[in-house]
């Protein structure tokens, strides 16, 4: 098989890497298909970052590529070299490291916080089949109600807004209405941890 | 709760470790990927899904569309994810070990093939 043709993201993010980082040791690993999946393996400084790339796809980004795991997925993406390449030099500025997101269901939320449906609905002031409803539903869910049950856990709710160029804004939202059949008391009461959990 | 990443790698380790030798290549790429995915069904609760780009949580076996030729080795392949190099050579062999520039290519796992012979990439 022979190496797949050098695509022109590829080498656009290598040259403003090379000219912005001379001294950082940059690896192109080419994959044997076409269309297959391009790595560049970048060491600044003792800053190691691993960028794939595949056409259609887009870039991935993962610091400290590897350690602890092994065929982890990308950590971040990027929908082209532009945004990639601006958080690389963010990354190797700073010496700061990509993080995976960590995404958990409403339940899973409340079990990692020790917290059982009961103690959730008595904070609330609604019946425990309340809460499993709000728990289970694969639909829309009002901002309101996420964000009084995540207080209620003793937490806050924030909103990211991520952009393939690398700005990150947290959203704001005027108060909303809340429908009178998911309407949950305003509360800042929260419960404390349990070991016996739902 | 799911355990950590690294303590399913050590168990992958350790089952592929002791697992009989492939026969030939591809005995061996469904050998990595039988028993890495057995031990992500096992210990997380995450959805099998390879095709996903941004990181699940979940480790995955090597895909076809990373594969690499290994120049004067016509008889390996290389196949790469984020962090790793597997080598798995037409004998069965597995080799895995980190790429260069992160270090010199550390291997931290290998396997003879059926034959005995281990992955020679050098």
């Amino acid at each position: 098989m022979a190496l797949a043709k050098y695509p022109s993201s590829i080498a656009a993010i290598e040259q403003k890497i090379r000219k912005r980082f001379p001294s950082a040791a940059i690896a192109v690993d080419a994959p044997s298909r076409p269309n297959g999946l391009w790595f560049i393996d970048v060491n600044h400084q003792g800053h190691a970052i691993s960028l794939q790339w595949q056409e259609g796809r887009g870039f991935g980004m993962t610091t400290n590529p590897g350690r602890g795991a092994y065929g982890e997925k990308a950590h971040e993406v990027f929908v082209d070299d532009a945004g990639a390449f601006k958080r690389t030099v963010s990354l190797l500025l700073g010496h700061v490291n990509t993080s995976p997101p960590e995404c958990v269901r409403l339940r899973e939320l409340r079990s990692l916080r020790g917290i059982s449906q009961v103690e959730l609905a008595e904070a609330l002031d609604v019946q425990q089949a309340a809460i499993s409803k709000i728990e289970g539903r694969k639909d829309n869910i009002l901002l309101s109600t996420l964000r009084s049950v995540v207080a209620a856990m003793g937490g806050e709710l924030q909103l990211t807004a991520r952009f393939p160029d690398g700005v990150e804004k947290q959203l704001l939202f005027d108060e909303e209405p809340i429908l009178a059949e998911e309407r949950l008391p305003k509360t800042t009461a929260s419960v404390g941890r349990r070991s016996d959990a739902q | 709760m799911d355990a950590s990443k690294a303590g399913r790698l050590k168990v992958f380790f350790e089952r592929l470790r002791v697992a009989e030798s492939a026969r030939n290549h591809d005995e061996a790429f469904d050998l990595v990927a039988t028993i890495l995915n057995a031990v992500e069904d096992e210990m997380t609760s995450i959805p099998f899904n390879p095709t996903t780009w941004q990181t699940d949580g979940r480790m995955y076996p090597p895909q076809a569309d990373a594969v690499r030729d290994v120049p004067d080795f016509p008889n390996l392949k290389r196949y790469r994810s984020i962090g790793h190099n597997t080598f798995i050579a037409d004998n069965g062999a597995i080799e895995i070990a980190v790429p260069p520039p992160t270090d010199g290519g550390t291997t931290v796992f290998s396997k003879n093939g059926s034959d005995g012979k281990h992955v020679q990439r050098r």
